[in-house]
């Protein structure tokens, strides 16, 4: 008799279904991402402008 | 990117002489859009460059972020994408323990070296930098030839946009105020050599690329060929700091963001359409936006205190891994990178045939 091993059984959604949340969950974080970067290039003021992109002492 | 063009090396240009058909839209796009970015990067910066002493612009200061910190994490993207786990679970050296260690030794050099000893290994470390730059431009100049079906690059060609590069490497050596570096080289005497040598180099450029069959040398593939060959001008033309240099950032980090993101888009397979490929983007976003601000604020310690300024080595060695890993993903002569783009940017890198 031919057996299924118990590895095969899926444990997880398909992608299919968890995409959609997660992509709702990717956009919404774009804005927050955006937020950080002000936030952090405006802390760093004049120094975040490096001509290497602020490691050359600038 | 950069070893993209290691593929058309490995062809040879027999492999494409002849395909002179239809060049796909997709290939149009992102030539004529990385071109507009190159020079764009570049005239914007000179435009937007403060009087000397001054400091940049809040523009600028964004330019920069894109171009650097945010185009270096957007490596970690390729992290999330199940293929490429298992291409580094396959090659955990290159990206994984190379990285680490990277990160690990420039976190431990810069929180135990002295400050003017740091600042002295940052000249190669920029040689490094501006090297990086140098072959995704020769690795873009590739790409090109491939998407427009035309002869790849003939190692002549190749050697003097390497050599445009690395005059432009000892141009800033011999100058290293013009990376805001606080250091003297010792090599003043040689900017003279420098510029002689890029010169030279683009004149060779532009006679090699004269020597191509007409039908060989369309205008797409000359525009990649001749941004490629100038990119280090500006460390020529201008004594700004901003106008030499900020510019080739950027407009290399364009360059990246602009090509990872088709990468990102061209989502494949069964179930895979528009929702995909906007997730992948977002993902892409995110990674770059958030990486990019960690290791923006990391940047900044240079001058910080011993323990705190191991954050700025970790910035480091992360830019170095970038380095390493970006030489890895896009070296088409390897079967994996080839299969994984070819799929996600078909029209880039099409299936090879065989030389006649």
């Amino acid at each position: 008799m031919e057996t299924t091993p118990i590895t095969a059984i899926p444990v997880r959604p398909s992608p299919r279904f968890r995409r959609p949340a997660f992509a709702v969950i990717a956009l919404a974080l774009l804005p927050v991402a955006a937020a950080v970067v002000f936030l952090v290039l405006h802390a760093m003021g004049p120094a975040a402008a490096g001509v290497t992109g602020g490691c050359g002492g600038g | 990117v950069a070893a993209v063009a290691a593929d058309q090396l490995g062809a040879g240009p027999a492999a494409w002489a002849g395909r002179t058909g239809g060049t796909p839209a997709g290939a149009r796009m992102w030539l004529w859009g990385t071109v507009a970015l190159t020079a764009g990067a570049i005239a914007v910066t000179v435009a937007l460059a403060p009087p000397a002493g001054a400091p940049a612009g809040p523009g600028l200061a964004y330019l920069l972020f894109v171009g650097s910190s945010a185009h270096v994490a957007a490596t970690g993207w390729f992290y999330t994408v199940p293929p490429v786990r298992g291409q580094v679970r396959r090659h955990r050296g290159r990206y994984l323990w190379v990285p680490l260690a990277l990160i690990i030794g420039a976190s431990v050099a810069a929180a135990l070296l002295p400050p003017a000893v740091l600042n002295g290994l940052l000249l190669p470390y920029f040689g490094w930098q501006f090297f990086h730059y140098q072959k995704q431009n020769l690795g873009l100049a590739s790409l090109a030839a491939s998407a427009y079906r035309v002869a790849g690059l003939r190692p002549a060609e190749r050697r003097v946009l390497l050599a445009a590069g690395l005059a432009g490497i000892a141009g800033l050596a011999a100058r290293p105020r013009l990376l805001q570096l606080p250091v003297r080289s010792g090599l003043a005497a040689a900017w003279p050599l420098a510029a002689a040598g890029f010169a030279a180099a683009v004149v060779a450029g532009l006679a090699l690329l004269a020597r191509r069959r007409a039908d060989q040398r369309p205008p797409g593939f000359c525009a990649a060929y001749l941004s490629a060959l100038a990119f280090s001008l500006p460390v020529f033309l201008f004594g700004s700091p901003y106008a030499a240099v900020a510019g080739m950032t950027i407009a290399h980090g364009l360059q990246y963001v602009l090509l990872v993101g088709l990468v990102a888009a061209g989502q494949t397979g069964p179930g895979r359409g528009r929702a995909s490929a906007l997730t992948s983007l977002a993902v892409l976003g995110n990674v770059a936006l958030a990486g990019g601000a960690v290791l923006a604020a990391a940047s900044g310690l240079q001058e910080a205190h011993p323990a705190v300024r191991l954050l700025y080595g970790a910035f480091l060695g992360a830019v170095m891994a970038h380095f390493v890993v970006d030489a890895g993903l896009w070296r088409l002569r390897e079967p994996f990178p080839r299969s994984f783009l070819g799929e996600r940017v078909p029209y880039l890198v099409p299936g090879r045939r065989p030389a006649p």
